[in-house]
């Protein structure tokens, strides 16, 4: 199923959205500061807009039933269902968020920006997610 | 000041397309954080930790280095490597360890946090509300009130 046409169409669409992301100053620290500190409203903007565009075209896919276009299959609308888990993640997230100005997509593309910055918060996330895998297995196995 | 709207409106408007494209094309919504997932996986074959998880979302990511340094090529001066925060030095640890030490643990948060919350900006904010899950853009709003709190708390507290 994994076609390398899947592939790289996945790569493709990652590239284009590092390029808007820099663009937009998602990686630029001092529009990230200037967003939390009310100095100014760009990336508010940007998230704005985006939700918008992003209803109206799903709006369409739904309306034109459409499959998806590599493979052809129907496409998933998942929503990720509520739990408490969720609360206690965007603290954690939140706080991180604050402390690198960057997310798990912006420090990627920082990284292809000369953004040595970059790195040490890639090594952080990947040891987080690490971390959260080995801390969800060992609550799963004092359930059982 | 004119310049920065039709950049953040056009941005926007760009962006919302990709995420409706990511849709259209792969089938599925787009998603970095679960792109470090796929990794960790990869590295600790013997265990399954995470489940099923979406490889293609591992091919997203790797793309995004790409169109990062394709703008540095195209519209900045030049590519430079640099290790500079902007107004941000103000507030982190001015030795070189330590300020790395502070990176690191902001991003374990943000990884541990993210997969926790099932999903990071791209996947609750941008995704999560084309697609107007409440849950997803009630996380998106929680993210950005506790990175806003802390934020002020580093520059005008701490």
């Amino acid at each position: 199923m994994q076609t390398k046409i899947q592939k790289s169409a996945s790569m493709g669409l990652g590239a284009v959205f590092g390029f808007l992301l820099v663009l937009v100053g998602a990686t630029t620290f001092d529009i990230q500061a200037a967003m939390f500190l009310f100095e100014d409203f760009q990336l508010p903007i940007v998230l704005a807009v985006a939700m918008m565009t992003g209803v109206v075209g799903v709006w369409m896919i739904k309306r034109m039933k459409a499959s998806s276009i590599i493979v052809q299959q129907q496409i998933e609308f998942m929503k990720i269902p509520f739990s408490r888990n969720l609360l206690l993640g965007s603290v954690f997230f939140g706080t991180g968020w604050a402390l690198t100005a960057s997310c798990p997509g912006t420090a990627v593309a920082m990284l292809g920006e000369g953004k040595l910055i970059g790195v040490p918060v890639v090594a952080g996330i990947l040891a987080g997610t690490w971390l959260f895998g080995f801390y969800s297995k060992q609550k799963q196995a004092g359930l059982k | 000041m004119e310049s920065y709207m039709i950049t953040a409106w056009l941005g926007g408007l760009l962006i919302g397309w990709l995420v409706v494209l990511h849709f259209l094309m792969i089938g599925r919504g787009a998603g970095c954080s679960t792109a470090y997932a796929c990794v960790v996986d990869v590295l600790h074959k013997e265990i399954n930790l995470f489940g099923t998880l979406d490889p293609m979302k591992f091919f997203f990511v790797l793309g995004l280095p790409l169109g990062g340094l394709a703008h540095t090529l195209l519209f900045q001066q030049g590519w430079s490597l640099s290790f500079d925060m902007g107004v941000y030095e103000q507030v982190l640890p001015v030795s070189i360890g330590l300020k790395v030490l502070v990176l690191f643990i902001g991003g374990i948060l943000l990884g541990f946090g993210a997969r926790m919350a099932g999903g990071c900006t791209t996947g609750h904010a941008l995704v999560g509300g084309a697609l107007l899950s409440w849950t997803s853009m009630l996380t998106a709003v929680l993210f950005f009130v506790v990175a806003m709190i802390t934020t002020w708390i580093m520059f005008f507290i701490v």
